[in-house]
């Protein structure tokens, strides 16, 4: 019922972009971003465009299970697009009633679209090839100096593996639970607004109650393991910045910065 | 009350890269009035298996049919199959939300849309085939329950529905031995009394041994053994091949065989063993 989430998912792999450091992935991707909305010509969407598919190449990750990532923003997109191209004056384009499509609307829709999907697949680029805990890692090494200040950075860190760690699981039982109270003859698809919300309630209690039952079991597991924060605590896998990974990193950000200044 | 399945293919998360066949061409009958055991190793798609017998899966190929109805045609109400075929999935108490155990077997009547007195008597009614005492329990918070209590709460939120067929999925794992030993008994009186047909999944040879009078054996997705219970528990290479094994006491027989000593082997209970036992031990002299 829920395998169409691709959302925090991890895909295994061996390629180039799965072994870059995960804090040089982090910074690419936010270097993607910050492109992304300098650019403003179709020329530079596009070569954006270019890298992020270069990068998914790169990664060997399934081209159309990526895209699958994009549907459920679908309807984002078709509003975004809608709103620019009804609200904006300009040449017109056509006329549908009261309201009128113009040249410079579908230009502006096209690009803010054009935005938001390349948003999602460079985000959904970097954590399908990264482990979530190589991600959190990645943050809780680029928040490291922010611990000065009193960022709790490792705390913060333990909180998003675990986040992420449950995210399928919780999916899982939901689905489970789901099931269960449809084979007591519950229906979560018909009714109203009232009597949706009220059919969730056999969902959410069981939920709620197994989420505190795990996350009460894992307390108790990490307190079996000695775990007392981050104070002191040594790493099996260090994280550190090979000669690939400068490279990676100065090449790409080369790359998208020129794009910005000229385009 | 009859279930049929006709090469039957279910794939998990079709078209990305965790795909996974979890059934290939499953063709089984179950028969009314009948006690079938479904076993099998982890993974091997027992509960896949039986979440088509209610339609809570579509197959990705292949048919189901619930009184020779196939229960994906258009003008089915999968309802009325989940209502004939009830199911009781691996730890049934994560299911339960109501605030009393009265209210939550009474969900299952309510979404039927009974009155409020056949409600009652359901409640009632299956509160009492899972041997549990109506009024000790009705307005008791489900939640301050013992795990055995719960369990049959939530079995009973099932048997509300007043289903012909039941399935359960492993119903007594993670219960202690005397819970597991009753909640057995109070299936075998289900069957017996009430004649449930019982669809038992488990992976507990010896319950099964008990219970079942047919055996169906999923390795990797594919039903391997389909018979009467002695005669699949006669196949110990195929049961050791899938990761199973037979029942302890007919385990205990094949080693004696295997040493020589003239004994059956189909036997699966240990009062059987005993009789069994005893003869041999007659035959020898060593006993009179």
């Amino acid at each position: 019922m829920f395998g169409n989430i691709t959302i925090g998912q991890y895909i295994p792999g061996d390629s180039p972009v799965h072994r870059l450091d995960p804090r040089v992935k982090l910074f690419i991707t936010l270097v993607t971003i910050t492109v992304l909305f300098l650019v403003h010509t179709m020329a530079g969407y596009g070569l954006v465009l270019l890298f992020i598919l270069g990068a998914m190449l790169l990664a060997r990750l399934p081209v159309r299970f990526v895209l699958r990532g994009v549907r459920p923003l679908l309807f984002i997109v078709v509003l975004t697009f809608g709103l620019h191209l009804f609200m904006n004056e300009g040449r017109v384009l056509f006329r549908m009633g009261p309201l009128v499509a113009t040249y410079e609307g579908a230009y502006r829709g096209f690009a803010m679209s054009m935005r938001l999907v390349l948003l999602v697949l460079a985000t959904s680029i970097l954590t399908l090839s990264t482990s979530p805990i190589e991600l959190t890692d990645g943050i809780e090494s680029t928040l490291a100096p922010a611990r000065l200040v009193g960022v709790p950075a490792h705390e913060l860190a333990m909180m998003m593996t675990i986040a992420l760690r449950f995210i399928p699981t919780l999916l899982e039982e939901t689905d489970k639970i789901m099931k269960a109270q449809m084979a007591r003859g519950a229906d979560f698809q018909t009714g109203g607004v009232l009597q949706k919300a009220k059919s969730l309630v056999p969902l959410l209690v069981p939920l709620f109650v197994s989420a505190f039952r795990r996350a009460d079991e894992l307390a108790m597991a990490m307190e079996a393991r000695c775990y007392r924060g981050g104070q002191g605590r040594t790493r099996m896998k260090q994280l550190r910045v090979g000669a690939r990974d400068i490279l990676a990193a100065v090449g790409s950000t080369a790359a998208l910065v020129i794009v910005a200044v000229y385009l | 009350m009859s279930i049929r399945v006709e090469n039957l293919y279910y794939t998990y998360s079709p078209g990305t890269p965790f795909e996974r066949a979890a059934l290939e061409d499953v063709s089984l009958e179950i028969d009314d009035g009948e006690f079938v055991g479904i076993i099998g190793a982890t993974g091997s798609g027992k509960s896949t298996l039986i979440q088509h017998f209610n339609g809570l899966l579509k197959p990705t190929r292949g048919r189901v049919l619930v009184d020779a109805v196939d229960i994906w045609q258009r003008d089915v109400r999968l309802k009325d199959i989940r209502q004939k075929v009830g199911l009781v999935f691996q730890y049934p108490e994560h299911q339960l939300f109501e605030e009393t155990v009265y209210a939550d077997i009474a969900f299952g009547p309510r979404n039927m849309g009974l009155d409020e007195g056949e409600i009652a008597r359901r409640v009632r009614r299956s509160l009492e085939m899972v041997g549990l005492g109506f009024e000790g329990v009705r307005d008791r918070s489900p939640f301050e329950l013992s795990g055995g209590e719960m369990r049959r709460v939530a079995i009973a939120g099932v048997l509300a529905m007043e289903p012909s067929v039941l399935v359960l999925d492993e119903p007594v794992s993670g219960l202690d031995p005397r819970g597991r030993d009753e909640l057995l008994e109070e299936l075998e009186m289900l069957h017996r009394k009430f004649e449930y047909t019982v669809v038992l999944v488990s992976h507990s040879m010896d319950d099964v041994a008990r219970l079942a009078k047919r055996l169906v054996v999923l390795h990797k997705g594919r039903v391997v053994a389909d018979g009467p219970v002695r005669q699949v528990f006669q196949m110990t290479n195929l049961l050791a091949e899938t990761g199973l094994g037979v029942p302890q006491v007919t385990e205990l027989m094949h080693e004696l065989a295997r040493r020589g000593k003239k004994v059956r082997t189909e036997v699966l209970t240990v009062e059987e063993a005993r009789v069994e036992l005893l003869r041999l031990l007659r035959s020898e002299g060593r006993v009179r």
